[in-house]
């Protein structure tokens, strides 16, 4: 392990890859502060330029991204009350009392500073996790894996809100993963004909479609600017706020502990992890009646939880190759257009490039912070783009990055088709990350599954003769009945 | 804004798609052999009685609605159709002239007609939409992007 390591710091000083982290950084950090985009449109778009890097190269790329992105997030939220990113809303009860009162200084020092701590923090949990859910992930079979898979998926419809549209999407998604030649049957399925399907929907249009294009659509049709007009705040008082996070150091552990937590369940992510950090702090503190008026701790507690949330969503991505959010699913796609296998073999074989990835969120947390310390100012500015340039730039780019995968005009007009997909999606309130986690574990799913009826000569029984697959599936159905449980208590509640 | 029966409409269309869908997914994996055909038929009817209960769950919300305003914010649906017209124009451009003519194009169009833009800004932020395309993707990564049908010939 400890060797992995040393080669893992070693390339990711060497040549040009502390470019790419650098540049993963500020990418990362302009687009968590334009609202509306986020770290899932930027690794979209991204994603077909790392076609001619080394994998290596492509994944510090990638870290320097999702370790900017939500301490990007929280400079719009701040300064402007617009959250950058969906997790930072929680910031912006305490963040923008601060700012009216004169301390924005205050508020970003102490934002970006427990965020860089979260996410060193929940960094740390991930590596002392991953020796562990190597060991556990050795143990499971073929029907374990697939029971490991549902409850994936159950628990990411349960988190989204509406379950049983969350259930539709899941099975749109396995639908759409199934389209193409089939490696176990032999036989081309679902493809209608068309040649282009032969190969199946390759990931990367369907996510520049699913994300960016249906982002630029849902921008164009809300019109208006992105971000409200905030006032020029003047940034003073960040020491104050570096100081404080130090001050308050048992509500950044409280918080980096919850978004790791909560960030390593599929599919609830940052957001519950900061709202639920967030009260947590507030409702423990004595002298809580500063809250939602400008009190730095509300702000601390958010930012930790926010940022610490992106060690605990890889331990799932890693370990079973099953994303918990968006961005992991979009990262997962990264890994296998670099001909990774995403999962446990992955964890065995290239233990080296995972430390990589580890390094590289842990110094683009810290880089970015210290940017943001220096740039808050400049960075407000950007959330203020006009939306009339941005949305051509943001399609156009979308396009040609959907193009550049095969040279083929066929996946423009996939990431189009995906795209409107996409928009109704969020029209009808549909959640598209369960859409696209279904499709990205659909091959996962299907080879288990067969597998496991192989070994099992067909007798469903048996798939509840392992004690580790009779614990998932029960922890699958407990998940499901989480919504009815809340509606009894409602009821009761009301009665 | 959209009216709640508008909503429910809405609602009640995505739904029926997907039930056909799922229908349609369902019986053709019938046509498929035992191996291929397996998990595809396990998960379609899933689907298919997931997106049934949404269908009746949409009826439902629509016959339980009390105001029946039909009239859904017109300026709301000409803009969803206005954009998805541009995608569609931008899709028409791209294939018969290709990414380097239709980029401009589009840029310079949109900003023009949809956001009213002077004619310099719209030259300009066309221009360096241009360049930055031919810049990363021709001249540093190396790819040769498509030509258009009309030039490619």
């Amino acid at each position: 392990m400890f060797d992995s390591l040393l080669v893992a710091a070693d390339y990711l000083t060497g040549g040009i890859n502390l470019a790419y982290l650098g540049l993963g950084v500020v990418i990362g950090l302009l687009f968590g502060t334009v609202p509306g985009l986020g770290g899932a449109t930027a690794i979209a778009l991204l994603l077909p330029l790392t076609f001619g890097m080394e994998p290596e190269q492509a994944i510090i790329l990638m870290g320097g991204i999702m370790g900017a992105v939500s301490i990007g997030g929280s400079v719009s939220a701040i300064l402007l009350n617009t959250p950058g990113t969906a997790p930072n809303a929680a910031t912006c009860f305490d963040g923008y009392p601060l700012t009216q009162q004169g301390k924005a200084g205050l508020a970003i020092g102490a934002a970006a500073t427990a965020s860089s701590i979260g996410g060193v923090i929940g960094v740390l949990i991930l590596v002392l996790v991953l020796p562990i859910a190597k060991t556990i992930v050795l143990w499971f079979g073929p029907p374990a894996f697939f029971m490991m898979a549902v409850l994936g998926l159950t628990s990411l419809t349960v988190a989204r809100g509406n379950m049983l549209r969350g259930l539709i999407a899941a099975c749109l998604g396995l639908f759409i993963g199934f389209v193409g030649y089939d490696d176990i049957g032999g036989t081309e399925r679902f493809t209608g004909g068309i040649e282009f399907l032969w190969d199946g929907i390759s990931i990367v249009p369907m996510l520049i479609g699913l994300f960016a294009i249906a982002e630029m659509m849902k921008l164009y049709v809300s019109g208006g600017p992105i971000a409200r007009a905030g006032s020029a705040a003047r940034i003073t008082g960040t020491r104050q706020g570096i100081l404080s996070a130090f001050k308050n150091f048992k509500t950044v552990l409280s918080g980096s502990a919850i978004g790791s937590i909560v960030g390593s369940v599929p599919g609830v992510g940052g957001t519950v992890a900061s709202f639920l950090s967030y009260s947590f702090t507030a409702q423990s503190s004595k002298d809580n009646q500063n809250f939602g008026k400008g009190d730095v701790r509300g702000v601390i507690a958010s930012e930790a939880a926010n940022n610490a949330k992106d060690g605990g969503a890889l331990i799932p991505t890693l370990a079973f190759g099953i994303p918990g959010s968006a961005e992991m699913a979009l990262f997962l796609g990264v890994l296998v257009l670099h001909g990774m296998d995403p999962g446990p073999m992955l964890l065995i074989e290239r233990e080296s490039t995972i430390f990589m990835l580890i390094l590289a969120l842990l110094t683009a947390t810290i880089f970015s912070g210290t940017l943001v310390l220096l740039a808050a100012r400049y960075l407000s500015k950007i959330a203020h783009v006009d939306s009339a340039v941005l949305i051509p730039a943001v399609i156009i780019v979308s396009l040609v990055g959907a193009y550049a995968l095969h040279g083929s005009i066929g996946d423009v007009f996939a990431a189009a088709f995906f795209g409107l997909v996409g928009y109704v999606m969020i029209r009808a309130n549909y959640p598209r990350i369960t859409l696209i986690i279904a499709f990205v574990l659909s091959g996962l799913m299907e080879r288990n599954f067969i597998q496991s009826m192989i070994m099992f000569r067909g007798d469903w029984l048996k798939f509840f003769g392992d004690t580790t697959t009779v614990v998932l599936f029960a922890l699958s159905i407990l998940v499901l009945l989480i919504p009815l449980i809340r509606f009894v208590r409602s009821r009761r509640r009301m009665a | 804004m959209t009216t709640k029966t508008g909503n429910d409409l809405f609602g009640l269309i995505i739904a029926l798609l997907l039930l056909s869908i799922a229908v349609g997914m369902l019986a053709t994996a019938h046509t498929y052999s035992q191996s291929s055909g397996f998990f595809p038929k396990f998960i379609g009817w899933i689907f298919v009685m997931l997106a049934l209960i949404e269908v009746l769950r949409q009826l439902m919300s629509i016959f339980a609605t009390k105001e029946k305003e039909t009239k859904e914010s017109g300026d709301h649906l000409m803009r969803e159709f206005t954009g998805f017209l541009w995608l569609a124009a931008l899709l028409a451009t791209l294939y018969v002239l290709g990414f380097l003519i239709a980029t401009p194009v589009f840029i310079f169009s949109f900003l023009r007609i949809s956001a009213g833009k002077s004619l310099r800004e719209c030259l300009l932020v066309s221009g360096l939409g241009t360049v930055f395309v031919y810049v990363i993707f021709v001249v540093l990564l190396e790819y040769r992007l498509f030509a258009g049908v009309l030039f490619a010939a």
